[in-house]
């Protein structure tokens, strides 16, 4: 076991490498460099320039600059934001919190959603409702994320409110029409302006929509891929097996089926990480809530490479690390694979 | 003689589970939601070429007599705040967007053909550099990697490419960020592919490794790259929406459905729905019509999946 996590490591310590080989020759990339401005000062003689250069190292070779950028990276200096002056770090690590809260939100109820819809549709197969299942999943993965959020917000900020009006009391028909009401559910941010203290049932109803966009995202996807699964699963040899040695079909349906078809749920949770977060930069665009995506939105529109370099280079590193998480636990959970 | 004969005969119409075409039209016409969805693109397809023409609305010109208007007979879906009708605009956006994922596609599907290719026949570190730069490509968001190209294009702007922030710069950005997973599976197929029996007989009859790789091996592993490629013609439709709308992608007048959700957000605390409901329902009909013809030139094209995934079990 050791030995297959060590021979890992050393798999993705190349593309980890890669990847910020890539991000270097991105930044690289960007046009007039960093001393782009000053070329336009008049005062600022060719020479001047020059020297400039030279004091600020950028006269080296790209590899010899590519070796220094990296040490820096590796000592957790990873520059200033060009907006706001803050170090990338800190931008970054106050939000970062934020996007796993609503991504992992996300994940837990989609999981909680598709997994068992999942193997009930395999179970079911050609029934009227898997049909209407499988139809939702379809239709599910083929919504545009920001339009449902558009919706969203445009029907439970816009068009309903609570149905407790302040002078009269509840009355259903106030979910419609009410004046003077607050909308049903908050529309964007994380918690109302202002509000003291760390608001828990604010926080929660602020959650509600950019969660529910962010599942209705992916949730067709694992609903469709579980029910593959349990498909090919449930076409085994060893569940013939066990029905013909007279289990009933629960006794079969979880401890042999359900579990082997989890399996390579695993491996796709983590390879799905990415898609998630795209999913998560429009979520959060969307709802106003200041996490990662937003603050790459952000820096984007102002082309602030030391965030958008940093940010890739997080999110690169985080999936990679996620990735080498679930082949560890895949190998934990099917001794086959250890062994290859 | 015999035997020389059949072998040339195998070459000429080479490898396993090739369908017959007319078996391929029978069952293709057979599966209702494949054959739907194909309806469904080329009534769309159809539309956005000529409806711009028809149409007694200019998608660009602005009527400020004619603002903010609800649907209604004269405007189906509409008007937007420059008293533009948003069905002409909705209509021509579309000529953009599937333009957009077909090119886009298609840049991206010879690339990885090229590129899968190199690194399933050469093998040793041209495999390796192909192969594990699709691995770091893949372990970013596409859209982030999406918006970065388009920023940089746009700083860029390249003389060789006309409006490097418009439509050139989003096809070549969504092109050059599709290929890795194409790649793959064109290796993997000819990896598995070139042990054949058919393509040693080929290549004892004489035949060039270019020939062998276009006569035998490509036309063997395209079925499921075909299939894949369909249902990506959909993802680069969404994320060239997703970019627009973002505003990183093609900019206002010209209209995109996804610049049109843009305008529809600002909008929607207005109550303005109309703004935001209509480009977005262009946006997912067309998706959703892809998947499904996708989905049904799987179950046609690529029999032995379809058997494997309609198979019921024991229970």
């Amino acid at each position: 076991m050791n030995g297959y996590v060590a021979r890992r490591l050393l798999q993705i310590l190349p593309l980890l490498f890669l990847v910020s080989a890539l991000t270097f020759a991105l930044a690289e990339a960007a046009p007039g460099g960093p001393l782009a401005a000053y070329a336009e000062d008049p005062d600022l003689t060719p020479e001047d320039l020059a020297r400039l250069e030279a004091s600020l190292g950028l006269d080296q070779p790209a590899w010899q600059r590519y070796g220094q950028w990296l040490g820096r990276i590796l000592r957790g200096d990873w520059g200033s934001s060009l907006v706001t002056r803050r170090p990338v770090l800190v931008e970054i690590g106050e939000r970062l919190p934020r996007t796993l809260l609503l991504m992992g939100a996300s994940l837990a109820l989609t999981l909680a959603i598709a997994l068992p819809l999942g193997v009930w549709a395999a179970v079911h197969q050609y029934s009227p409702w898997e049909h209407a299942v499988s139809l939702g999943a379809f239709i599910g993965q083929a919504v545009p994320v920001f339009w449902l959020g558009l919706l969203l917000i445009t029907a439970f900020n816009v068009w309903l409110h609570y149905p407790v009006s302040p002078s009269a009391g509840f009355r259903w028909s106030h979910l419609w029409a009410c004046p003077d009401c607050a909308p049903l559910l908050p529309g964007g941010g994380m918690a109302p302006y202002g509000a003291p203290g760390f608001p828990w049932a604010a926080r929660i109803r602020h959650l509600i929509l950019p969660v529910f966009t962010l599942t209705v995202f992916s949730v067709g996807a694992y609903l469709r891929y579980m029910r593959g699964q349990m498909l090919e699963v449930l076409g085994a040899d060893y569940i013939r097996t066990a029905r013909a040695k007279g289990l009933p079909r629960r006794a079969v349906l979880v401890p042999h089926a359900v579990k082997n078809g989890l399996l390579p749920v695993v491996t796709v949770l983590a390879l799905d990480l990415p898609s998630l977060f795209g999913g998560a930069l429009f979520t959060e665009t969307l709802f106003a809530w200041p996490g990662m995506g937003r603050l790459f939105y952000r820096a984007a529109q102002r082309v602030d490479f030391p965030v958008l370099m940093g940010i890739v280079l997080i999110n690169a590193a985080l999936i990679i690390l996620f990735n080498l998480a679930a082949d560890v636990a895949y190998a934990y959970l099917d001794p086959r694979v250890r062994y290859r | 003689m015999y035997a020389i004969g059949s072998a040339a005969r195998a070459a000429r119409r080479p490898g396993p589970g090739r369908v017959p075409a007319r078996r391929v039209w029978r069952a293709w016409t057979a599966h209702r939601p494949a054959a739907v969805g194909a309806g469904v693109l080329l009534t769309l397809a159809l539309a956005c070429s000529v409806g711009p023409w028809l149409s007694p609305h200019d998608a660009i010109q602005s009527n400020m007599a004619a603002r903010y208007l609800p649907p209604s007979r004269l405007h189906p879906m509409g008007t937007d705040g420059l008293g533009r009708d948003l069905l002409t605009r909705a209509l021509y956006g579309g000529r953009i967007s599937l333009a957009v994922g077909l090119c886009a596609t298609g840049l991206g599907l010879g690339l990885g053909t090229g590129l899968g290719a190199l690194a399933g026949l050469q093998g040793g570190w041209v495999e390796a550099v192909i192969m594990r730069g699709a691995d770091a490509l893949l372990a970013l968001p596409r859209i982030i990697v999406l918006i970065l190209a388009t920023v940089l294009l746009r700083q860029w702007n390249p003389a060789w490419l006309p409006a490097g922030g418009g439509l050139g710069g989003i096809v070549l950005a969504l092109g050059l960020l599709s290929w890795m997973g194409v790649a793959r599976q064109v290796r993997s197929q000819l990896l598995a592919l070139k042990a054949g029996d058919f393509v040693l007989a080929a290549r004892a009859l004489g035949v060039s490794e270019g020939g062998i790789l276009r006569r035998h091996l490509l036309p063997n592993a395209w079925t499921p790259v075909i299939v894949a490629a369909t249902l990506r013609v959909g993802r680069a439709i969404m994320a060239e929406s997703g970019l627009s709308f973002l505003g990183f992608g093609m900019q206002p007048p010209t209209p995109t459905w996804g610049n049109m959700l843009t305008h529809g957000q600002d909008e929607l605390l207005n109550g303005r729905y109309w703004l935001a409901l209509f480009p977005g329902l262009m946006i997912f009909l067309t998706v959703i019509a892809v998947n499904f013809l996708g989905d049904g030139l799987r179950d046609v094209l690529d029999p032995r999946q379809a058997a494997r995934r309609g198979r019921s079990g024991g229970l």
